[in-house]
């Protein structure tokens, strides 16, 4: 049982890191876009 | 089965609502220790008398003797059941708690919040009592967390009973084996983020000038709403009280995550990141949100309300993902909505939202899948007519796997896509009646019947109470994604008709 | 869980259902919705004072909207030395005001009056603090202790430079009114330093009323209903496992 909930809690921790850095440069990725974007549009008004 | 319910089938239906509720009243647990501790004597009694009567009935329903089990199309109507049944005893301690205007409004405010959706009814926010404001919140995680279960287990089969009407995940989808692999990996992805983003937020709010103790409270009810793409907020100000940029970073990031389908986030887990850049729905929605910020800043640009980049982008995109990931949180005061934005910025929103995030998460709207589906399936009709007529056209996708592009998939991605800007255009024109022009009613049925949750302004307490019962009914019909509504709707006619 | 709908387990024992019988079950679950709602609506907490007259109207939705002409800037971004007509009074506004017409008040000096709520955000230089003026803040006071519903709380961010954050006190919030306070400052659609969005930099601050925590007496009728409920709920759940365990044995 202690085994089991050790290994639990370091899947969420591996799983989890990868996961959320994965979601967080996708969130960063299409800021950067939109920045360019923004930057662009501020430059014709 | 579906159209002729006997009295098993509603016994059935009976019990397992019932459970649903005995969660509900359980969960008013939680709020009720909140309340005893903050010295919030009349609203833990409030939450004593939600609790007893949801616990009671939901005891009692577990009484009823059934000879068979759950199955995918009862399952549909459990669903449908639960989600209008839930807000009834959710809404007795918002009652109770002084600021709501009627029983109407609190039950609004349930459904608002089991549907994930954000609009509210509230009067007096900022001094409402921590436990009345955190359950606000918990019902919106219950919602969202059931939302995503029931799509991945009860819709997928769903779908293959009722044939056309799927999620188009593919027929018999799973992302793991089982009902209980399933929820497993789904908490396991809301505690991973929960430890982020609330460790996250708890320290900026911190740093940003609140007490800890007030930090921590702000940033777990901050998280259920972004996670959830659900909308509440703890403060009247929404977002825009914590002045914050860095907030509103984490809170995007939770946002997107909320967004993105729980079969994503296993693909990603596993650190197949090419599935970001190969995913159908990833790759619709990347495109959209840019496009949709691109016009939104034009907009903006054009009405004069911001022309520097630093305005274009810290309110554009943060509103831009706001909207299209149905969550309904603000940093600007939504009045400015209707007095500054102008017609092209708030119409962007409202197609933001129209169009929703992805399939198996707790956004709403038309969802990703479908609108990549169809995309697809233009461009394979395209290539048909351009292509001799002897050659094979064979159009596909990536979903975690390749798939190829059936043609029922397109047919019910179609038949989604009608029924939900049916849905918009109703609300929108029934509000008409009641004086409201065409744009802005257009933007708040948008609002209720994608869960997005943003506002323009006519969501209020004094509100004419039919349009209150129908964003009710938008809300709900657009968070069960049409089909729950329709078996629910379908089993009461038929009792109706009587026996043939 | 099967994709398949099971076999029925009786043959044809489950026959579809009489209309009497869909009725009474409909007429079961109405009364009991009356119930439940009829039992929420007469413990709410008591109307208190006949509703006061409230200041606070938010603009209908459908009603024109009016502006007042903008007026040359108090405040520029580039000023060495204000050139601009001596300094005028500060104009008296409201928060609707405000968000109806941000254009005209943009950079104007602002008399602003409410109640701070939530917290005072200490940052580099000063603080951000929410005011909110609406019928909540003046005298008919927060929720629960009156029923003038008027929706969502009414305010303004305001920017208070240190000294001036030094002065507030209690911040409403649950079971607190706060400062009624009246600042005077400069209006910005949007502003230049932090980028925040129709906020006011505060040049004084007066407390005008200190605010102080509020308790709601308990209300009897409740704690009965709890009581009997809770009695209630218990015995049902445990009648309930008592008879699920027979089942499970028998």
């Amino acid at each position: 049982m202690a085994r089991r909930d050790r290994d639990s809690a370091e899947s969420i921790l591996r799983g989890g890191l990868v996961g959320i850095a994965l979601v967080t440069a996708a969130t960063v990725g299409l800021a950067a876009a939109a920045a360019v974007v923004a930057l662009v549009i501020s430059l014709l008004y | 089965m579906l159209f002729r319910p006997s009295a098993d089938d509603l016994r059935v239906i009976g019990r397992y609502t019932g459970k649903v509720v005995y969660a509900v009243g359980v969960a008013m647990l939680l709020p009720l220790v909140v309340a005893v501790g903050a010295g919030e004597r009349n609203d833990a009694y409030a939450f004593v008398v939600g609790a007893s009567l949801a616990i009671t009935v939901g005891a009692a329903s577990q009484l009823l003797r059934t000879r068979t089990t759950l199955d995918a199309a009862r399952g549909l109507a459990v669903v449908g059941s639960a989600w209008l049944v839930a807000p009834v005893f959710g809404a007795v301690p918002l009652l109770l708690s002084g600021h709501y205007a009627s029983y109407l409004d609190a039950y609004f405010e349930g459904m608002s919040g089991f549907a994930t959706v954000g609009l509210t009814l509230a009067n007096d926010l900022d001094h409402m009592a921590r436990s009345v404001n955190l359950w606000r919140h918990i019902m919106q995680l219950m919602g969202g967390q059931g939302i995503i279960l029931v799509v991945l287990t009860i819709f997928a089969s769903a779908g293959a009973v009722i044939g056309t009407l799927h999620t188009g995940e593919g027929r018999g989808e799973r992302i793991l084996p089982n009902i209980t692999h399933t929820a497993r990996f789904i908490l396991r992805v809301v505690v991973a983020y929960a430890g982020m983003g609330m460790g996250l937020l708890w320290l900026l709010l911190w740093r940003g000038g609140l007490e800890a103790a007030t930090a921590a409270y702000h940033a777990a009810l901050l998280f259920t709403t972004a996670f959830h793409t659900a909308g509440f907020a703890p403060q009247s100000a929404s977002a825009a009280f914590y002045r914050s940029q860095p907030v509103e970073v984490v809170l995007m990031v939770l946002m997107v995550a909320g967004a993105f389908s729980f079969a994503l986030h296993y693909q990603l887990w596993q650190g197949r990141r090419g599935e970001l850049s190969r995913n159908l729905e990833t790759r619709t929605l990347a495109v959209s949100i840019i496009a949709i910020f691109a016009v939104l800043a034009v907009g903006l640009g054009r009405t004069g309300v911001h022309t520097d980049f630093g305005g274009l982008f810290r309110v554009g995109f943060f509103q831009t993902i706001n909207a299209h990931t149905t969550t309904g949180l603000t940093t600007i005061p939504h009045r400015l909505f209707v007095t500054q934005w102008g017609a092209l910025a708030p119409a962007m929103l409202v197609t933001a939202m129209a169009l929703g995030g992805m399939a198996g998460s707790t956004a709403g709207g038309i969802k990703a899948i479908r609108i990549g589906v169809l995309l697809k399936g233009l461009r394979r009709d395209i290539r048909k007519v351009l292509l001799p007529e002897n050659a094979v056209v064979v159009e596909s996708y990536h979903s975690t796997t390749r798939r190829v592009l059936r043609d029922d998939l397109v047919r019910g991605a179609a038949t989604i896509l009608l029924l939900y800007l049916l849905l918009y255009l109703a609300g929108g024109i029934l509000g008409l009646f009641y004086g409201y022009e065409l744009t802005l009613s257009l933007f708040e049925s948008t609002a209720a019947g994608a869960t997005g949750g943003l506002s323009v302004g006519i969501v209020r307490p004094d509100l004419e109470w039919p349009l209150k019962l129908l964003y009710i009914a938008q809300m709900f019909i657009g968070r069960l994604e049409f089909l729950a509504a329709l078996a629910l709707g379908g089993y009461v006619l038929s009792m109706l008709r009587g026996r043939t | 869980m099967s994709a398949r709908p099971r076999g029925r387990a009786g043959g044809r024992a489950d026959k579809p259902l009489r209309r009497g019988r869909v009725l009474l079950g409909t007429l079961v679950a109405v009364v009991a919705l009356a119930g439940i709602v009829g039992l929420a609506e007469a413990l709410r907490p008591p109307p208190g004072p006949s509703t006061i007259a409230v200041a606070d109207e938010r603009a209908d939705l459908r009603a024109p909207l009016h502006c007042p002409t903008p007026a040359p800037p108090d405040e520029r971004d580039d000023d060495a030395v204000s050139t601009l007509q001596p300094a005028r009074p500060p104009v008296a506004v409201s928060s609707s005001e405000l968000l109806d017409c941000p254009h005209s008040f943009d950079r104007r000096r602002v008399r602003y009056r409410g109640e701070a709520v939530g917290g005072v955000l200490r940052r580099e230089g000063g603080a951000w603090a929410q005011i909110n003026d609406d019928v909540y803040a003046g005298p008919a006071g927060p929720l629960p202790g009156h029923r003038s519903y008027r929706g969502h709380n009414a305010g303004i961010g305001v920017f208070l430079p240190d000294e001036l954050a030094d002065e507030l006190g209690t911040v409403g919030g649950p079971g607190a009114q706060g400062d009624l306070v009246e600042v005077v400052g400069v209006f910005r659609r949007v502003d230049p330093g932090s980028q925040e969005v129709a906020v006011i930099r505060a040049a004084s601050v007066e407390v005008l009323r200190a605010g102080a925590p509020r308790s709601d007496p308990p209300l009897r009728d409740r704690q009965v209903a709890a009581a009997v409920l809770a009695a209630l709920a218990l015995a049902t759940a445990g009648t309930e496992r008592l008879i699920a365990r027979r089942r499970e044995r028998g």
